[in-house]
Formats: structure tokens, C-alpha cells, sequence
């Protein structure tokens, strides 16, 4: 496996990483090999009944533990948190999965198909198509190194369930063009895009850092869009986010100075998030154009 | 390779010849005979090469510096081609530019040595010296010799000596804008070998501008400063001299006036106060060939800067400097010769730390326009309120730094010819640690509909940064002059490599803290420390052709130089991408300089001496890019494309009771000055003529004198802040008269 460089600066930063008191956190390596243990959660699955006609559900939180072994190139994984009815599935775990690393710096294992087990017991759940990415980063900058992964997975389940998550935050980087209207474009790297889901709300929350939309205009370090309806699509493998009009909050306080309008974005869990929206400032209208990766994250700081 | 017609360098055939006259004292410094025939520790511990009067040098002894009013370095820049040295804001400002290179704060681009003792910070260049006994200005790199910070040339002043003079001397001057000046000196001979001298000075100047906004003079100074020198030389072989100097200097200062407005007007207090003390001993030993010299000193200095730096009746913010400064330097080397071929070689080790407070104190109109407003625009319905009305970003520096570097240097004589090679090997380390604090809050209200205001949140702004940051240079210096003698004259060319240190602009910090304070609140992008204060070195690479001649039995001497530099990694201020905030200093430019100097001194008679010297000086960007525009092509700012000098002196034939009369007329110009990178503002060039009449007896003289007798208005300094223009003005014309009384022992 080719190692992505800056992963791997990721992952020897995370040896040396203290275990974190926020739901996502990293242990740190267990042996003399280059393991790195990571906790990705809250992740979100959605679950897909696909004997019966009964509408999707959503378990959450979801937990994935990685024991990642980047010198063997395997992983041991353990998936809990996922509920089918109301029931709890028991903790699912898969050992020496081969994992691979693509262009773009996610570690990636398909499997055909997997037998949870747990010791000498061989659990009742299969799961078939099985498809995990990760990246397992921590961001640099951030003076308490936050944990910041991406993660998607998908398979199904004892044959009967398609299940897709990702987790419940989405860390981006990518280009952001801006035209106002009769204008020309303005573009930059620079701005950094989280979106965080409430679960239980069904909203969403847009945070831009370090956002600039047009010369002259000083660098925000925060523009959040609060309360922004989602819906899954593809059963789980896109969040789709959509809202007509919202008055963004700047570095926390409302700005009805700036409204958005026409709020529209697709997050595909596997790779990031085309976000398009609209944003008046003094009567004229800029449309914002976001093309963003989970890679370029680290990228764009 | 260059092309011959587009980097055409300008040579003709004058000889050269520094100013040299005679009058009270002759007393070149001369390094070149055997060392037994050597007079004095002052003349074994000069550091310099017999090729270096080849090179382009202008040479002042006392009685040129006395005829022309030289007591200070910033007067050198009137006569010297190429050197632009101007008076403005306080003794603290000593910006020096010589063929187009320079710098107006941190590192100088020209070294400045005094009996020996080498002056590391720039910041204290300025100051009086009454006993000024010779002056030297060497053109171009001196960094073989002189290391770090001698990129364009070097400032060698001497004092007089009690070894060379026994007796009392005095000194006092009355000018306009009530300046004064007054110094007595009593030099001692107390045994064949002892000899001791004591100099005391005070000066005193209102000024000529005053602040409209309070009434009160700015530019008002005293100043004072003493100065105790020993010589012992108990043989011909040894001699031992110590000199021991403080300076004091209480300054207001700053007189800048508002383009737009015409006027000096500012609110807040500006001064400037310096106390200076240095201590350099010198310990020279000649033996059968060989010179050994060793050059030890002690520097210290305390200021205070204080500035409305804003410079408007507004209160935006104040800047207060607090600076302590100890330095350290040690210089051995040794010096000889063999038949035809000559060396010097040493070491020279520095060590200085500077600990400096520095806070900015943002007053209210500050507040308002430049937090309150900014954030406000971008967000009416939440208006934010500072809650005071004043709130202090603090900083403190503490800035260690030390070098080591080895020199040699060889002259070989062959025939007509003389080769002269040399290299030092510079080796620095600078370090800061810095400590920067900003405790404030401001609230947020809700504006309603109906217009009235309810609290929203109240914000605190609590911002402590330090951290430590070092870097080290490491630079190979070399030199090679080729020189051929023809007849009456000589002809050289030299290569030379010349180094700017780098280092940290502290002044960055009150950027980091203001960009920090605004990043609490939600704008602006917040920049690496390192960034934005660190600067690597500055590294030209000098190309230069001359001609000196001497012609009618020295009646007419005259040097012709056209030189070539290539600057790299020139250190410049650039806007970083993104932002309309902030700014950082980097090394981000390079430039090219080119031009010619012109000197002659013409003496048709005994009694009449005409002496001239221009420089041009064509330098320009041939890389920046400040992130908001590209200045390729265009001039550099601040350094001048012309100087000029010209003198004429006619000692008189009318000599009633045993007096004597001289009368010399100058004119001394400078510009086209670019006051920016766009070019867009500009001081065109100046002349100011001069006339001085003396009468001369025995033992004193009194000399009336006039400067800018046409009163010509012209602007020394032009800068921008916060949007707005200022410019000191240059002296008007002044007048005054110098009585100097020498009481020779013998």
C-alpha cells in the first residue's frame, strides 16, 4: 500500500495523540507495529428494509473502532450502535481486513462478505458488499489537534438490510467561486466547510471558516448557516441539504446584512460536497459556488 | 551576461582625491608604511588594506569637517556621492541610503565604526561628536572587513587624540532656531607615554516647526555628551588606548505634517530620550612585520520612543518603545606586509541583547474607526461597543544575538599591478522571544426595529501569545579588486559580495495582536507569528570600474566610479494574499542598481580649492510583487537618483595683524526621491546653497555661516498611515555663527 504522505504525517501525529474527551478520539498505537486506534463516532447508518416496503430508519450513534495496522496493512473493525426495529444489534466485529489506500488518501477495504465474530463465537450476522473509507486525520492547526475523520460504509446486512453511513460531521476543503450578479468570478482555496447533522432535528448546521467572497471584503473567520433542512438520498450514501432563505450568524451573531437564499448542497459521503447558495450584500446578489473534498481539508488550511 | 548597451557603466578618466587640506590638522589615517614607522595605536589599529585607497573613499580631515559643519554622521550624506542621509522624526530615525540601497528600520545597509568600536544598532547612528578629528565614507560592500551590515559602504569617524594634541579647545555656536552648541575639551599629556583627554558637549535646538494642535515646539532637543579617551604607549611597539563615551539626548520630536492638511497637528505626546554609553580599548602591538591589534567594546544603550502614531488631533492609538541594549564586540586581527605583498586577517565575535517593551495603546477614535466601524459595517442589526474607551495590546521582546566570523584579505604588487583577494566566513544566530497580551471586551446589542438597542451578548477579547523564534546565518563573503596603475593615474575593478543580516521587525507584533483582537471578533485571517516578523538576509553582488588621477602636480585630482548591484532577497513589506488587513515583511524582491560617481578637487592656486561630487544613481525592482500589484521597473523608493556637492573656498590674501580670512560657497542637492513603490509621489530634485565666512587668527577662529540660503522648501520623508499622507519638511534657511578658540599646549 502506497502510504499518502500526509496521512501518514496524520497518523504519526496521532501516535503520539492523547485520547480525546469528544466523541470522536484516537488511543494511540497499542504495539511496536505502526497500529493506530481509532474511535470514528457519532457516525449515523441508514437502514434499509429491502424485503418490505417499511420506511428507512436511522440508528445513531454509530461507532466504528478501528485498530488500523499500517504495517501489516490490515484492520480490525468493530461496528456497534446499529439498531434494526428496536432492537440493538450486538457489537459486530471483523479482524484482519485488508485495507488499501487510494489516490485521494482514504484507506478503503471491500469485502464480499464478512462474519462478525467475537472470541471463539461466530455471531449470527453476515454482511455481504461491504465497503468502508476512512481518513483518519487529525487537524494540525486547531492548537487541540482535533480528531477530524471521514468515514463511509456500506453493506448488507444478513442479506435483508442495506445499510450506508457516514459520520455525523463532514470536514471539507475545496475552491469557493463567487460571482456577483454582472460580474466576474472571485475564487479561493482558503475556506474550510463543516456541516454537522442534528439527528434528531433532521437540521443542519454550515459553518464556513476564513470565508471571502469578493476582494474588498474582509476575511470572516466564521459564517454559519443554521437550521438547514436535510434528507438522505441514495439510501444513505448522499445527505441532501436544501433551504430557501437563512440569516447566516458571523463568528456567532445573526448578520441579516448578508441573507442567504436558494441554500443547496449534496454531500456524497465517499468524497464531499458541491454547495451552492445565494448571498446579498447591499442589494446585490453573489452566487457562491463550493466544489469541496474531504482530502483537501488539510489542503486548504 | 549583460548586455553592454542596456547596463552601460559609466567610467571616464579623472583621477580621484579625497579632501584632504591642509589647516589645523592633517592626520590621515595610514596603514600603509613599515610598522616601525608607525606613530600611534590609532594609526596601528585602523583596519584597513593599502589597496583600499584604490577604491572609492571620501576623506575629511578636521579642518574640512570644521570648514563645512560636520559634527554629526547624518551631515556626511551633504557631500558624499551617493549617500543620502536625511534628518527627520528624531535621533532615532538614521535611515542611510548609498546607491540606492538602504533601509529605514531594523538592519543598516552601512556600517558605522567610531575610533574602532563598530555600532551595531542603526538606531543609535545619530548623535553629535564635537571632536571629530577625521571622517572616512569607503563606497560599496566592506563586507570582507566589516561583515554583517556594510552592504553599501562604511562610516569610519575618528577623534581626536590627547597624543596629537595637547591643550584646551572650545567650541560654541549660536543659529537660528536657537540652537546651540557648546564643547570644551582638555587634552593632557601626563608622561612621556600617558596621555589623557576630556570632552564635554551640549547642544540645544528649538527647532523650526511647531504643532498647531498644542502650541508646543517639535524637534526641541538637548543633548550632551561626554567623551574620555587614554592613550599609554610605553614603547614604539605597544600602545593601549581607551575611550569611554556617554551620550544623552532628550528629544520631542516627529515634526510630520498632514499632506492634506498642510499642518502639524497632533493630539498625543511625541519624544524621544536616549542615553547612550560605550567603552572601546584598543591594544595594538607592532613587531618586526606583523601588526597585532585587538579592538574590544561595550555598548549600551536605554531609549524611550514615544509616538502619537497617528499623527492627528484624533485620538487613534500611541506607541510607546521602551528599549535596554547591551552589546559586546571583540575584533583581533593582525596586519603585515613583505616586500610586495601585503594582509590582514582576523576574527571578530558580537554578542547584543535587546529587551524591549513596546506597548500600543488604542484610544477612542481608534477604537471607533478602526474596530467599532469595521465590524459594525458588516453587521448593522448587531452593533458592537468597545467597553472602554481605551485598551492596551502589550508586547515584550527579548532579542539575543551573536556572531563569529573569520577575515583575511591579500594584496600582491606586481609591477604596475596590484591584485588584492579576500573572504570572511560570517556566521550569526538571532533569536526572539516574545510576550504579547490584549485584555478587552466589547458587547454586542441588538438593534430593533423601532431603533432602540437591547444587549445581545457581551464578548470577552483575552489574547496572550508568546513562543520563541530563532534562525542562523551562514555566508561566505569574497572580495577581488584588480588595479593598474598609469602614470598620474589608477585604474581598478572589483567584485565584492555584500550581506544584510536578517533578522525580527518587532514593530509586526501590534499587527499580529490587532489582527488576533480582530479574529476574536470575526474578521480578518490571523497569520503565523513567523510569518509575518521573521526576515532572512538581504545578499548583493557588486560589479564596479574606477579611475583616479592626480594631474598639475596634484593641483587636480579627480575619481570616476560606475559600479553595478544586484540585490537579492530584498527585504520588503507585502500584503498577503486574501485580506485588506495586515501586512508582513519578507524577502521578496530583488533589484538592481546602477550608476556613477564624479569627484574632483581643483586647486588653480594655493589660496582658491574647488572641490565636486556627484552620483547618479539608477536603481529599480526587478522582482516585487506585494500581493496587490507588481513594481517591476520601478525605482526604488526613498534613495535619490542624483546627489551633489560643490564647494569652492578662497583663503584671502588680506592679512591685517596676523589675521587670515577664508570664504567657501556650497551647494549641496539631492533627488528625484520616490516616496513609494507605485512612484507616483516624488521629490523633485533640490539644491541649497551655502556660504560661510571665517576669520582666522592663532588660536581661533569664528565663522559665520548660512545653509538653504535660497530657503528652498523640500520634503526630507514621506510616509502613509491609515490612509493618510505626511511629510517632514527640510530646514529652511538658517544662519549662524562657530567660535573656536585652540589653546595648544605647545
Amino acid at each position: 500500500m502506497k502510504h499518502h504522505p500526509k496521512l501518514h504525517t496524520f497518523a504519526a501525529v496521532a501516535l503520539m495523540a492523547v485520547a480525546m474527551t469528544s466523541c470522536l478520539n484516537n488511543d494511540g498505537p497499542t504495539t511496536d507495529k505502526f497500529i493506530v486506534n481509532s474511535s470514528i463516532t457519532p457516525c449515523y447508518a441508514v437502514i434499509t428494509d429491502m424485503e418490505s416496503n417499511s420506511a428507512q430508519t436511522i440508528s445513531y450513534p454509530v461507532t466504528l473502532q478501528c485498530q488500523t495496522n499500517w504495517t501489516d496493512e490490515v484492520l480490525d473493525l468493530s461496528i456497534s450502535g446499529i439498531q434494526i426495529g428496536a432492537s440493538n444489534l450486538p457489537v459486530m466485529s471483523f479482524t484482519n481486513l485488508e485495507i488499501k489506500q487510494n489516490k485521494d488518501g482514504w484507506l478503503y477495504n471491500e469485502s464480499t462478505i464478512l462474519e462478525s465474530s467475537k472470541g471463539q463465537l461466530v455471531t449470527t450476522n453476515t454482511l455481504t458488499n461491504f465497503k468502508l473509507e476512512y481518513l483518519d486525520r487529525y487537524d494540525l492547526m486547531e492548537t487541540l489537534r482535533s480528531y477530524k475523520p471521514a468515514c463511509a460504509f456500506e453493506f448488507v446486512l444478513d442479506g435483508r438490510y442495506q445499510v450506508a453511513g457516514a459520520t455525523q460531521s463532514f470536514f471539507m476543503g475545496g475552491s469557493t467561486e463567487a460571482t456577483p450578479k454582472g460580474g466576474s468570478p472571485f475564487t479561493t482555496q482558503g475556506s474550510l466547510y463543516t456541516v454537522d447533522l442534528d439527528m434528531k432535528k433532521n437540521t443542519a448546521n454550515i459553518t464556513i471558516a476564513n470565508a471571502q467572497f469578493m476582494a474588498q471584503m474582509p476575511v470572516l473567520t466564521s459564517i454559519a448557516f443554521p437550521d438547514v433542512p436535510f434528507t438522505f438520498g441514495e439510501n444513505g450514501k448522499t445527505v441532501i441539504l436544501e433551504k430557501d432563505a437563512l440569516t447566516p450568524t458571523f463568528a456567532g451573531t445573526p448578520n441579516a446584512d448578508y441573507p442567504i437564499t436558494d441554500l443547496k448542497g449534496v454531500v456524497k459521503t465517499d468524497e464531499g460536497m458541491e454547495l451552492e447558495f445565494i448571498c446579498t450584500y447591499k442589494g446585490l446578489p453573489f452566487t457562491v459556488k463550493a466544489n469541496l473534498k474531504f482530502s483537501d481539508y488539510k489542503a486548504a488550511l | 551576461m549583460f548586455s553592454k548597451f542596456k547596463y552601460l557603466i559609466y567610467v571616464s578618466c579623472l583621477s580621484s582625491a579625497p579632501y584632504v587640506q591642509g589647516g589645523e590638522s592633517n592626520m590621515a589615517a595610514d596603514s600603509v608604511r613599515a610598522p616601525h614607522e608607525l606613530r600611534g595605536v590609532e594609526v596601528l589599529g585602523v583596519k584597513q588594506m593599502p589597496q583600499a585607497g584604490v577604491l572609492p573613499v571620501t576623506k575629511l580631515n578636521q579642518a574640512a569637517i570644521n570648514r563645512l559643519g560636520i559634527d554629526a554622521v547624518k551631515n556626511l550624506g551633504d557631500i558624499v556621492p551617493n549617500l543620502y542621509t536625511p534628518s527627520y522624526g528624531s535621533r532615532m530615525t538614521s535611515s542611510i541610503y548609498m546607491r540606492g540601497l538602504g533601509s529605514r528600520i531594523d538592519q543598516a545597509v552601512v556600517g558605522l565604526n567610531v575610533d574602532g568600536v563598530p555600532l551595531l544598532n542603526k538606531d543609535a547612528y545619530d548623535f553629535d561628536i564635537p571632536d571629530m578629528r577625521s571622517a572616512e565614507v569607503l563606497r560599496g560592500a566592506q563586507s570582507v572587513l566589516n561583515g554583517r551590515n556594510a552592504m553599501a559602504g562604511q562610516i569610519n569617524i575618528y577623534t581626536l587624540s590627547p597624543r596629537d594634541f595637547q591643550g584646551l579647545r572650545f567650541m560654541a555656536e549660536y543659529g537660528r532656531g536657537n540652537e546651540v552648541k557648546a564643547s570644551a575639551g582638555g587634552y593632557f599629556k601626563l608622561s612621556e607615554s600617558l596621555f589623557t583627554s576630556l570632552t564635554g558637549y551640549y547642544g540645544h535646538t528649538d527647532g523650526f516647526w511647531r504643532n498647531e494642535y498644542n502650541g508646543q515646539l517639535t524637534g526641541l532637543e538637548n543633548n550632551g555628551s561626554l567623551r574620555w579617551k587614554t592613550v599609554w604607549a610605553p614603547s614604539r611597539a605597544l600602545s593601549v588606548t581607551n575611550t569611554a563615551a556617554m551620550s544623552l539626548a532628550r528629544q520631542s520630536g516627529y515634526p510630520y505634517e498632514s499632506l492634506e492638511s498642510g499642518k502639524i497637528a497632533y493630539n498625543d505626546t511625541c519624544f524621544y530620550r536616549r542615553n547612550a554609553f560605550s567603552d572601546g580599548l584598543t591594544v595594538a602591538w607592532a613587531g618586526k612585520r606583523v601588526v597585532v591589534t585587538s579592538l574590544t567594546s561595550v555598548q549600551y544603550l536605554d531609549d524611550n520612543m514615544t509616538l502619537d502614531q497617528d499623527f492627528m488631533p484624533e485620538d487613534y492609538f500611541t506607541l510607546t518603545q521602551k528599549r535596554h541594549e547591551f552589546t559586546f564586540t571583540e575584533d583581533l586581527f593582525t596586519k603585515g606586509s613583505r616586500g610586495d605583498y601585503s594582509w590582514l586577517g582576523g576574527v571578530f565575535g558580537f554578542y547584543r541583547n535587546t529587551d524591549m517593551h513596546a506597548p500600543v495603546t488604542f484610544h477612542d477614535a481608534g477604537i471607533k474607526n478602526l474596530i467599532e466601524d469595521k465590524t459594525n459595517q458588516m453587521n448593522s442589526s448587531y452593533p458592537i461597543r468597545w467597553d472602554s474607551r481605551q485598551f492596551l495590546l502589550d508586547s515584550h521582546f527579548s532579542n539575543p544575538a551573536g556572531g563569529f566570523a573569520l577575515y583575511h584579505e591579500s594584496t600582491y604588487t606586481l609591477g604596475s599591478w596590484t591584485f588584492d583577494i579576500g573572504l570572511r566566513w560570517d556566521f550569526e544566530k538571532v533569536s526572539c522571544r516574545y510576550n504579547s497580551d490584549a485584555d478587552a471586551s466589547y458587547t454586542i446589542y441588538h438593534r430593533l426595529e423601532n431603533g432602540t438597542e437591547e444587549i445581545y451578548a457581551r464578548r470577552p477579547v483575552s489574547i496572550h501569545e508568546n513562543g520563541k523564534l530563532s534562525q542562523s546565518f551562514n555566508q561566505l563573503l569574497p572580495k577581488v579588486v584588480v588595479s593598474r596603475t598609469f602614470g598620474p593615474g589608477t585604474a581598478y575593478a572589483s567584485f565584492t559580495k555584500g550581506y544584510k543580516s536578517g533578522g525580527y521587525n518587532t514593530q509586526m507584533f501590534s499587527d499580529v495582536l490587532q489582527q488576533k483582537v480582530m479574529e476574536s471578533m470575526g474578521l480578518a485571517m490571523v497569520y503565523d507569528v513567523d510569518d509575518i516578523v521573521t526576515y532572512r538576509p538581504e545578499i548583493s553582488w557588486n560589479y564596479e570600474l574606477g579611475f583616479k588621477a592626480s594631474l598639475l602636480d596634484g593641483g587636480l585630482t579627480a575619481e570616476a566610479v560606475g559600479f553595478f548591484i544586484d540585490c537579492r532577497d530584498q527585504q520588503l513589506t507585502v500584503f498577503p494574499p486574501g485580506t485588506v488587513t495586515g501586512r508582513i515583511m519578507t524577502n521578496a524582491g530583488r533589484t538592481r542598481s546602477l550608476g556613477a560617481e564624479l569627484s574632483a578637487r581643483w586647486s588653480p592656486t594655493e589660496d582658491i580649492t574647488v572641490t565636486s561630487a556627484y552620483g547618479y544613481t539608477n536603481a529599480t525592482f526587478r522582482e516585487y510583487d506585494n500581493g496587490r500589484a507588481d513594481f517591476r521597473g520601478k525605482r526604488l523608493p526613498y534613495a535619490p537618483a542624483h546627489t551633489l556637492f560643490a564647494s569652492a573656498s578662497w583663503i584671502t590674501p588680506w592679512h591685517p595683524a596676523g589675521l587670515s580670512t577664508e570664504v567657501n560657497v556650497t551647494v549641496r542637492g539631492a533627488g528625484d526621491i520616490m516616496w513609494n513603490e507605485e512612484n507616483s509621489i516624488r521629490q523633485k530634485f533640490y539644491a541649497l546653497p551655502g556660504a560661510s565666512f571665517t576669520l582666522r587668527g592663532e588660536r581661533w577662529n569664528l565663522r559665520i555661516w548660512g545653509e538653504n540660503l535660497s530657503n528652498t522648501q523640500y520634503k526630507t520623508f514621506y510616509f502613509m498611515s491609515m490612509g493618510n499622507s505626511f511629510a517632514q519638511r527640510g530646514n529652511p534657511i538658517t544662519f549662524g555663527a562657530t567660535l573656536r578658540i585652540n589653546l595648544n599646549k605647545y
